[in-house]
């Protein structure tokens, strides 16, 4: 179950409210000019505030009412003035108020976490912190001058890349706060998680950003910097340096200098030459990593942190209707009194609240930690976006042995030999090829007489996929150069029919080479060993499904390579796991996708029999015993009476008796015809077919035999490798680590907080203790004690 | 024989090392007669005991007791306790190394995080994912113009 913190946890909840119809008529009535978009905009402000809905929507510091729910409101009016229903908007929104008394709390993406970042390692740290949100942090102002925001933390001077998201590899000093979103990862400063080397482990503290108490939250004034509605056109993006004081709360100066602060100077600048406002980063319809600050100096950390904030600035406003929002606070304290909504459990006034989350939503609040809540599933997790575990690498498998590079022999193995030749053709260029084996081609007939060019067809396979060749050649046919019966001249040894298609030699070849990442899910829990205990189902296209072993699948990439045999119309399966330079096989199978289409030569002595005593006139009971005898394909029949023949080639469809004769039969009157569907196969289960001496004189004597092999049905299946993982799920209370412990092994005093049991504890040195008492404490040790 | 020990409260659990208490002044009391050290009883005649007192300190001991009874007598009080091992070795017992096989704080990241808990209770409904490769086969429709056809000849 995916868990989405912030905004996202409450994207759910939705905020509904009613224009009556009343209301419209009111504000019709109190209008001299009529209801207008503003007017029901406002009317939106009013009744968003009056729900205590704090949170500014970027839609609303929008000037066009285009787009977002301003637009709907809009829409829905017209459509109420046109007899539609009644006006009724939806809006959704993010920040429901929990603690009723906090009505400075506007900005809902905070938390006070009590925990570890980064614990036992070298930048541990252990405090109260203060979570932030910064993806969904709008409208929020740090002045960093005042607060010594950098204070403890990364100064500038150790970043010194232009572009936060190529700094801090290899970062050593103290970790005091740190920042990240998930655009620059300019937060992981420690050597174990280089954001460049191990980018998935920057997933625990994306978009999280995390003060503890030793930094001086920045005093959020706005009345001295910023502006709120900084995603409205022309608003002022930093310090207005007490001018809005004297304007005593009116309305905002749309003129006011845009600003941004320059960490290298420390000093406030003109912030560029951004036209509008969606051209600022981190303006709410922008991303904030795509534009901003490339033409300007490196500024440091505090310019990161800037750049993360994207906009900021909230303050007082007072909307046409007299009604004031916003009312940022304006110390720390009032901050600690903010909770989140960010589904992420939290203390307030010495209680903790653990979320209630049904679905992946917060739908509630609770301090009693035993109540249900999906929260319980993310044990040590406290939110998606934050752990109390640091982002260092997971677990790896416990594969410590190398993995060897298996080779896989691939594509370019087998083919035909010198005997055989392979063409890859389309259906276009197959009926090309059918039409000059007819001899209809407009090329004119190039088959010798009593040459049958199927005759030469050793197999034609149709595949689901395109096969690929070695490039453009020409359909070619051999002769035993005997003589020609009807020209009595020397056939020729190599016929081409001038057919354009691709050549190969029929060796194997790759046709899919896709990849599969198995995520480790279970190490934000905290319980990664439970990745592995879960079972992955392989599926390969065509070949079936594999169990593989979770051991070598988990955290890694499984490839899925597919090798065609054209030649058998079979394919080979495997899907192998790397490891540095070595592979691991996790399965192989087969599949024959290709189906065997039946094209064979048939009694070709006979058809040159009938050919040849067609030929001289002769027309009777010979003839029609030859014909009795002959198998014909009604692919062939169908036209073999219309158009010029291949061995006998002076007759014409209006020459003789014979074209009525063939006529005849492809009605069906002298035995039928295979119909075009009965094709091959039938014919040649029946081998008794009533033919006319014309269509057996105009035929180069080929047919059909044999019936198809393999199965299109094969076809309709699933074509791209997946892998299904199944694992197990756990419930454990709250308090498990500090009731129960959790598993480890370990040699160590127990002179550090918390709870543990030891195994065989060696109680010797307890030199004044009694028998009964040293046996006392070993029972304690081995139930576990706690060492506060 | 003489002691002296101090009485007070403790709220911590038995199985708390380094017990948290709350002690007073240290008086002198009595060792009622054949009592032992693990479970002594004091004699108290002042008034250094009350019946709300749970734990109890010896320094001629060298031991904390909880306080199992409190009788009260014309010689006094009469203090029935039982030695609080943990608290009272606590030093000896801090000091030492212990093979800990499960405890309140591991590293999940640590080999330790790869431990199974066989104490973990598990849900009946297990999690189910599926991964859809990067890629697949490009089935190449009826009809299509592209190669799909192996013509083998002689």
């Amino acid at each position: 179950m995916p868990f989405t913190a912030g905004y996202k946890v409450n994207e759910g909840t939705q905020f509904e409210f009613t224009v009556s119809n009343e209301t419209i008529q009111e504000m019709v009535q109190a209008s001299d000019t009529g209801i207008t978009n503003s007017d029901l905009a406002e009317y939106c402000y009013t009744a968003l505030i009056d729900s205590r809905v704090y949170k500014i929507f970027p839609e609303m510091h929008t000037s066009s009412f285009d787009s977002g729910w301003e637009g709907t409101v809009a829409s829905e009016y017209y459509a109420h003035l046109a007899g539609g229903p009644q006006l009724t908007t939806v809006i959704p929104t993010f920040n429901k108020d929990l603690l009723n008394d906090t009505d400075q709390a506007y900005q809902r993406n905070f938390l006070i976490w009590e925990g570890t970042i980064y614990p036992n390692t070298e930048n541990a740290k252990t405090g109260t912190f203060l979570v932030m949100d910064i993806k969904n942090l709008h409208n929020f102002y740090v002045d960093f001058n005042n607060a010594g925001f950098g204070t403890d933390s990364v100064a500038s001077s150790d970043y010194s890349q232009t572009y936060p998201q190529y700094g801090w590899p290899g970062y050593t000093g103290p970790v005091y706060s740190y920042v990240s979103n998930s655009i620059s990862h300019p937060s992981i400063m420690t050597n174990n998680n280089d954001p460049q080397l191990n980018p998935d482990h920057n997933i625990f503290v994306m978009n999280v950003m995390v003060f503890n108490d030793q930094l001086a939250i920045a005093e959020l004034n706005p009345s001295t910097h910023g502006n709120a509605n900084i995603g409205s056109e022309g608003i002022a993006y930093a310090p207005f340096s007490d001018e809005w004081l004297n304007r005593g709360g009116g309305y905002l100066n749309w003129n006011d200098p845009q600003k941004h602060y320059q960490g290298v100077s420390g000093s406030w600048g003109a912030i560029g030459d951004y036209t509008n406002a969606y051209d600022y980063p981190g303006a709410p319809s922008n991303d904030i990593g795509a534009l901003g600050f490339s033409s300007y100096v490196p500024l440091g950390n505090d310019d990161m942190l800037l750049h993360l904030f994207g906009q900021w600035g909230q303050q007082n406003y007072a909307n046409s209707l007299g009604i004031e929002y916003g009312g940022l606070t304006t110390s720390k304290s009032t901050i600690l009194k903010w909770q989140s909504w960010c589904g992420l459990l939290f203390k307030y006034e010495d209680v903790f609240y653990k979320p209630i989350i049904q679905g992946g939503i917060v739908v509630g609040y609770t301090d009693d930690m035993d109540a249900e809540s999906e929260y319980d599933d993310m044990t040590n997790v406290t939110g998606n976006n934050i752990s109390p575990y640091p982002p260092t690498p997971p677990p790896s498998p416990e594969d410590d042995s190398d993995w060897d590079d298996i080779p896989i022999n691939g594509a370019g193995i087998g083919g035909g030999s010198a005997f055989c030749r392979f063409y890859y053709c389309t259906e276009a260029e197959l009926a090309n090829l059918r039409t000059w084996t007819m001899g209809l081609s407009s090329s004119g007939d190039t088959i010798p007489g009593g040459f049958d060019p199927k005759s030469n067809i050793i197999g034609l396979t149709v595949f689901p996929f395109t096969v690929s060749g070695n490039g453009p050649t020409t359909i070619k046919f051999t002769t035993n150069g005997g003589q020609d019966p009807v020209t009595q001249q020397p056939m020729p040894r190599v016929v081409d029919s001038g057919v354009a298609c691709e050549g190969g030699a029929g060796a194997t070849t790759r046709i899919l080479n896709a990849t599969i990442d198995v995520p480790t899910t279970m190490k934000t829990r905290g319980e990664p060993w439970l990745d592995y205990e879960s079972y992955i189902e392989l599926y390969i296209p065509m070949c079936g499904v594999y169990q593989v072993d979770p051991q070598v699948c988990i955290g890694r990439t499984i490839h899925v390579e597919i090798y065609l045999d054209p030649v058998s119309g079979t394919i080979m399966g495997i899907a192998w796991v790397p490891k540095d330079s070595g592979k691991c096989i996790i399965a192989q199978g087969s599949g024959t996708p290709g189906v065997q289409i039946p094209v064979a030569v048939g009694n070709y002595g006979l058809a040159q029999a009938a050919r040849v005593q067609n030929t001289l006139g002769v027309f009777g009971n010979t003839a029609s015993s030859a014909i009795s005898n002959t198998l014909v394909s009604n692919a062939f029949s169908n036209h073999a009476g219309e158009r010029g023949l291949n061995g006998v080639r002076k007759i014409t469809r209006n020459s003789s008796a014979s074209d009525r004769i063939a006529a005849f039969n492809r009605s069906g009157g002298a035995g039928g015809i295979a119909s075009s569907t009965v094709g091959f196969a039938g014919i040649m289960a029946s081998a008794q077919h009533w033919v006319s001496a014309r269509q057996i004189a105009n035929s180069p004597g080929t047919s059909a035999s044999g019936g198809f092999s393999g199965s299109m049905a094969e076809w309709c299946g699933v074509f791209t490798p997946y892998v299904k993982i199944v694992r197990p799920k756990f419930r454990k209370p709250s308090n498990y680590k500090h009731t129960c412990g959790e598993p480890e092994v370990t040699t160590r005093g127990l002179n550090s907080t918390g709870y543990a049991i030891c195994i065989n504890p060696d109680v010797s040195g307890l030199t004044n203790a009694t028998e009964a008492e040293r046996a006392a404490v070993y029972q304690f040790l081995s139930t576990g004690v706690y060492y506060k | 024989m003489s002691v002296s020990v101090q009485f007070g409260t403790t709220d911590d659990m038995p199985n708390v090392i380094n017990k948290a208490c709350t002690l007073g002044t240290a008086v002198t009391c009595e060792l009622k007669d054949g009592t032992s050290v693990e479970s002594p009883v004091f004699l108290v005649t002042s008034k250094a005991v009350s019946e709300t007192d749970t734990y109890a300190y010896c320094s001629d001991l060298g031991r904390y007791y909880y306080i199992n009874d409190i009788t009260l007598s014309p010689e006094g009080c009469y203090v029935s306790c039982t030695c609080d091992p943990l608290k009272s070795f606590a030093t000896q017992i801090l000091a030492k190394q212990y093979n800990v096989v499960r405890g309140e704080y591991r590293d999940i990241n640590s080999p330790s995080g790869m431990l199974v808990d066989q104490e973990l209770n598990r849900l009946s409904q297990m999690d189910v994912q599926t991964i859809a490769a990067s890629k697949g086969i490009d089935i190449v429709p009826a009809g299509n113009t592209s190669r799909r056809y192996v013509l083998i000849m002689c």
